[in-house]
C-alpha cells in the first residue's frame, strides 16, 4: 500500500474542504431572501413588484385567498410574499437579524416601535409625502380617524408605517347547556354572586366526577376583573394600573382585592381548574375538560363556542351544547362592558416600506390606497360578487359559508374573510367579519359586541426610553405578580399579608410602570 | 516525499526548516485553522457588545459605548442574589446526581458477560438523550398530573393524597434533575465504557489470581484504570456549573414555582428577549460573559488541584 502524500491529493482534498465550507456559507445565505431579491425587481410594463415579509402562518394563509389573486390583478401588482418565520415569536425573533444584515424586503410588518426608530435611522421610507400624493384613500382614512393618525405620525410629522385595524371582539364566556340543564340551572347568572350559586350547584351535581372543577380555562385565568372595577383602565385621564387596554389589572384597586379574595375562596371550594390557575393547563387538557365534562364554563376567544361543537362535542354526547352568557353586572346593579380582546390599533401589526425600494414605493402606495377604497375593501371583505356574494337590497350577503370554507387545509383555495387575521394593514368592517362566521358565533356576534364591547380603551404609543424601561421593568414585576397571586389564591399565602404584598410590588416597580403609561398618555392626548 | 511520511529532521534544525518539511502537513491543516479563526476565534470580538447599547441597525461600530453599565445593571437588581442562588443549586444538584450515574451504569453494564445484552441494554439507555425536551416535558406533565396522572392515581390507590408535581416549587429541582439523568445517562456512559475497553486484561487476570472477587476488581482494578477519565470529565463537567437547560426550564416554568424555577438564564432570557420592546442583546452578552469568566475561573481551579494531587489534569 503507498501510503505517501503527494501535493496533488492533498491539493484536491484542501480544495474540497474549502468548497465544502463555503457551500455551508452559501447554503445559508440561500435560504433567507436578500435585500436585492426584492429590491432589484423593478417595474414591467406597468407592473408594481415587491416583496412582503410576514410570519408564514399569514403567507401561507393569504395566498389560498381567492380574492388575493384577484387583487393582484386589480391592481396590477405581483407581491412576492417573504416567509419571515413560521409563526409571531419566530417572526419577532428574525425581524431584527433581518433589518441588522440588511435582508429586510422592499416591505413588511414591524411594530411601530421599531417602524418610527429605525425609520428615524433611514431605513424605511416617509410614506407622508406619497399618502399626500398618490394614495386619497389612505388620506381620507387618516382624516377620518384623527387616533389613528395621531399614533403613526411621529413627532417630527412623519409617518413610517400604516397599523392594522383590529375588529371589535371581546372574550366570551360560555357553558355546557347540556351540564346546567342537568344541574337545573334555568337561568343564566347575571352577577358574580349568581355566578358563584352556579358554580357551586354543578359542583353538587357532578360531585361523583372526579377531577370536575367547573370553571377552566387556559392561559390566564383571571376573567371578569371588570364586574369588580379591578382592571386597568384610563379615567378622567387618569392611567389605573400597568395598561393592557383593560385586559390587565389595577392592583391597587379596592376591588382587586375582592377579586383575589374571591378567586381563593372558588379555589378552596374546588370550584376552579387548579391547573389552571397554577399555569400548567395546556390548551389541549382544556379542550380535553371541556369536551369530555370535567369543566363547565370556560372564558375565551369568542369563535371558542364553535370550535367545541364542531370538534367532537356532539359527536361523543348528542346533548352536547355550547351557549354563550352575557357579561355580569357590577355590584351597583350596573351591566359591564367587556375590554376589546386586541387593542383597535395593532401596534404589533405595522406595515412599512424599506428606504431601499425607493423606486418603488409610489407603486406599493398605490396598491394599499386600491385597498383602501370602497372597492378593494369589498374585495377583502366580501371577494368577488357572484362567487362569494350577492347583493339584496342595498345589502351585501355571502353565498359560501365559512363552516365549508373556514377550515380547509392549507394549500387549498378558499374564500375566507377572518379580518382578525394579518394581509395587509387595512381598516376593518365589522359588519362583514361578523357575517362571515359559523351560525352559532353568527347568533350572538353582532348584538354581544354591539352591546357589551368597549370602545374606551385607546392604545398607548411609548418613546424608545420610555418602552426600554418599561420592558426591563414588566419583565420582574409580571414574574413576581404572577407568582404572588398563585400563593394567595392557592392558599399558599396569607391574604392578611395584602398590604405587605403591595409594597413589595410598589418596590418591584409597578407604580413605576403605571407612571410610564401615564407618560405615555398624556403624551398622546395633547 | 518520504521525509513528509517520516519526518528526518535533525535536532538542530530550526523551526522554519521543520515546517517546511512537514509543509504538507500543515496545508491538510489549513482548512481546519481557517474554519477555526474564522467561525470560533473571530466571532469572540461580538463580546464587545456587552460594553455597548448595541443597536442591531448600527453595528458594532456605531451602537453607543456604555462601560459596564449592562454588568452593574445585573449585579444590583434585587433578584441578582435570588437567581444565583437558583442557579447555584440548581448547578450543585446537577453535578450531584447527573455526573456519577453514569460512571455507575458503565461500570455495571461493563459487567455484562453476554455481548448481545450488553449492546442491547447500551442501545436502550442510549435513546432518551434523541428525545426532545418538549416531548419528555409533555410526557412529564401527563404522567405527574393531579387530574388523572399516573403517578397520581398510583398515590391515590395506596391511600395518599395527590401532589401537584409541577406547581409545587418543592418538586422542581429533583423533576428537573431526574429528568436529565434520565435522558443523559446512556449517552454519558459511551465515554466510560470506551476508557474501560482500553483497560489491560492481564490486571483482571492478576486480580483473579489473587482471588478478587468482581466488586473488588470494579474497585481495585475498573475504577483506577478510568480514573484520569473520570477527572478530565469533572473538570469539563464543572466549567458547565453554570449553564443549566434553559428549553427544560423554560418548559416546566410557570407562576408556582417562580421561586426555584427562576435561574440567570430564564431572568436573561425575558430581560433580553421580551415580547415588546427591542431585544437587549447587549445585556443577554454581559450577562453571559460574566458567566463564562466564572465558568474559565472554575476550571482552572479544578485543574490545578488536580494536578495537585493526582497525575491527570486537563491541560
Amino acid at each position: 500500500m503507498n501510503n505517501k502524500l503527494n501535493w496533488k491529493s492533498v491539493t484536491t482534498m484542501s480544495m474540497v474542504l474549502l468548497l465544502a465550507l463555503t457551500a455551508c456559507s452559501n447554503g445559508g445565505n440561500k435560504a433567507a431572501p436578500s435585500a436585492s431579491t426584492g429590491t432589484d425587481q423593478g417595474s414591467a410594463e406597468g407592473t408594481t413588484t415587491f416583496s412582503y415579509m410576514m410570519a408564514g402562518k399569514y403567507t401561507n394563509w393569504l395566498q389560498d385567498l381567492n380574492w388575493y389573486p384577484v387583487l393582484e390583478e386589480k391592481t396590477n401588482t405581483k407581491v412576492e410574499l417573504i416567509n419571515g418565520g413560521e409563526d409571531d415569536d419566530a417572526y419577532k425573533k428574525n425581524l431584527e437579524l433581518k433589518i441588522g444584515s440588511g435582508q429586510f424586503p422592499d416591505s413588511g410588518i414591524v411594530s411601530l416601535a421599531q417602524s418610527e426608530v429605525y425609520g428615524g435611522q433611514g431605513l424605511f421610507i416617509d410614506l407622508k409625502p406619497y399618502i399626500d400624493k398618490f394614495a386619497p384613500n389612505i388620506k381620507a382614512y387618516l382624516d377620518a380617524n384623527p387616533d389613528y393618525a395621531k399614533l403613526m405620525t411621529t413627532k417630527d410629522g412623519e409617518i413610517f408605517g400604516l397599523a392594522q385595524e383590529y375588529p371589535t371582539i371581546s372574550n366570551v364566556t360560555f357553558y355546557r347547556a347540556d351540564m346546567f340543564e342537568k344541574a337545573g340551572i334555568t337561568a343564566n347568572p347575571t352577577t358574580v354572586q349568581e355566578f358563584t350559586d352556579v358554580l357551586k350547584k354543578l359542583k353538587e351535581t357532578y360531585k361523583d366526577k372526579a377531577n370536575f372543577y367547573p370553571f377552566t380555562g387556559r392561559d390566564g385565568y383571571l376573567k371578569f376583573q371588570e364586574a369588580f372595577a379591578a382592571n386597568d383602565n384610563i379615567v378622567d385621564g387618569k392611567v389605573h394600573g400597568i395598561y393592557e387596554n383593560g385586559k390587565g389589572s389595577d392592583i391597587y384597586s379596592p376591588g382587586f382585592k375582592s377579586l383575589i379574595e374571591w378567586y381563593a375562596q372558588m379555589y378552596q371550594d374546588k370550584l376552579i381548574d387548579p391547573e389552571w390557575v397554577a399555569g400548567t393547563a395546556t390548551e389541549e387538557s382544556w379542550q380535553t375538560k371541556m369536551l369530555t365534562g370535567q369543566g363547565a364554563i370556560s372564558s375565551d376567544f369568542f369563535t371558542r363556542p364553535s370550535w367545541f361543537m364542531n370538534n367532537g362535542g356532539p359527536d361523543n354526547d348528542p346533548k352536547y351544547s355550547i351557549k354563550v352568557m352575557d357579561p355580569f353586572k357590577d355590584a351597583n346593579g350596573n351591566q359591564t362592558m367587556l375590554p376589546p380582546a386586541e387593542e383597535k390599533y395593532r401596534m404589533d401589526r405595522v406595515f412599512v416600506i424599506n428606504e431601499k425600494a425607493e423606486d418603488k414605493a409610489e407603486g406599493i402606495i398605490k396598491f394599499m390606497d386600491y385597498m383602501f377604497s370602497d372597492e378593494g375593501r369589498t374585495l377583502m371583505d366580501y371577494g368577488v360578487e357572484g362567487k362569494s356574494y350577492k347583493e339584496e337590497g342595498g345589502k351585501k350577503a355571502f353565498t359560501v359559508k365559512f363552516e365549508e370554507q373556514g377550515n380547509k387545509p392549507i394549500g387549498t383555495p378558499v374564500w375566507n374573510f377572518l379580518q382578525d387575521r394579518l394581509t395587509f394593514p387595512v381598516p376593518v368592517n365589522n359588519e362583514a367579519y361578523y357575517q362571515w362566521m359559523d351560525d352559532l358565533t353568527k347568533s350572538f356576534a353582532t348584538t354581544f359586541f354591539d352591546k357589551y364591547t368597549s370602545k374606551e380603551f385607546s392604545s398607548l404609543k411609548y418613546s424608545t426610553d420610555q418602552l426600554k424601561e418599561r420592558t426591563t421593568l414588566l419583565a420582574n414585576v409580571k414574574q413576581e405578580l404572577n407568582a404572588a397571586l398563585v400563593k394567595f389564591i392557592s392558599g399558599q399565602r396569607s391574604l392578611s399579608e395584602w398590604e405587605t404584598f403591595l409594597g413589595e410590588m410598589e418596590q418591584a416597580g409597578y407604580k413605576k410602570l403605571t407612571e410610564i403609561d401615564q407618560a405615555a398618555y398624556d403624551a398622546i392626548s395633547k | 516525499m518520504s521525509s513528509i511520511v517520516k519526518p528526518t529532521t535533525s535536532k538542530n534544525s530550526g523551526l522554519l526548516k521543520r515546517m517546511w518539511d512537514a509543509k504538507i502537513l500543515y496545508l491538510i491543516l489549513l482548512p481546519g485553522l481557517i474554519h477555526l479563526i474564522l467561525f470560533k476565534l473571530l466571532p469572540l470580538f461580538g463580546l464587545v457588545i456587552a460594553f455597548q447599547d448595541y443597536s442591531i441597525f448600527k453595528g458594532i461600530l456605531d451602537s453607543k459605548w456604555i462601560g459596564i453599565e449592562h454588568f452593574s445593571k445585573f449585579m444590583s437588581d434585587p433578584y441578582f442574589w435570588k437567581l444565583v442562588r437558583n442557579t447555584l443549586l440548581l448547578a450543585f444538584f446537577n453535578l450531584l446526581f447527573v455526573f456519577p450515574i453514569p460512571i455507575i451504569f458503565a461500570l455495571f453494564v461493563n459487567e455484562v458477560r453476554l455481548s448481545a445484552v450488553k449492546r442491547f441494554v447500551q442501545t436502550l439507555s442510549f435513546f432518551p438523550y434523541f428525545i426532545s425536551s418538549a416531548v419528555i416535558v409533555s410526557i412529564l406533565y401527563k404522567v405527574l398530573s393531579p387530574q388523572g396522572g399516573l403517578v397520581n392515581q398510583m398515590l391515590n390507590l395506596a391511600g395518599f393524597e395527590s401532589v401537584f408535581f409541577m406547581a409545587d416549587p418543592g418538586w422542581f429541582r429533583p423533576l428537573y434533575v431526574m429528568l436529565n439523568v434520565w435522558q443523559l445517562f446512556g449517552y454519558s456512559a459511551i465515554i466510560y465504557m470506551a476508557a474501560m475497553t482500553s483497560i489491560d486484561p492481564h490486571l483482571y487476570e492478576a486480580a483473579d489470581i489473587d482471588g478478587a472477587n468482581r466488586f473488588k476488581k470494579i474497585i481495585n482494578v475498573t475504577l483506577p484504570s478510568i480514573s484520569s477519565t473520570i477527572v478530565v470529565m469533572f473538570i469539563l463537567a464543572i466549567g458547565q456549573i453554570l449553564t443549566v437547560d434553559l428549553d427544560k426550564i423554560l418548559l416546566m416554568y410557570n407562576p408556582s414555582i417562580y421561586d426555584t424555577a427562576d435561574v440567570i438564564q430564564s431572568y436573561v432570557y425575558r430581560q433580553a428577549f421580551a415580547s415588546d420592546g427591542f431585544p437587549n442583546y447587549s445585556f443577554g452578552a454581559a450577562v453571559g460573559l460574566m458567566q463564562s469568566v466564572i465558568a474559565f475561573v472554575l476550571v482552572m481551579m479544578a485543574n490545578k488541584v488536580s494536578k495537585k494531587y493526582s497525575e491527570s489534569r486537563l491541560f
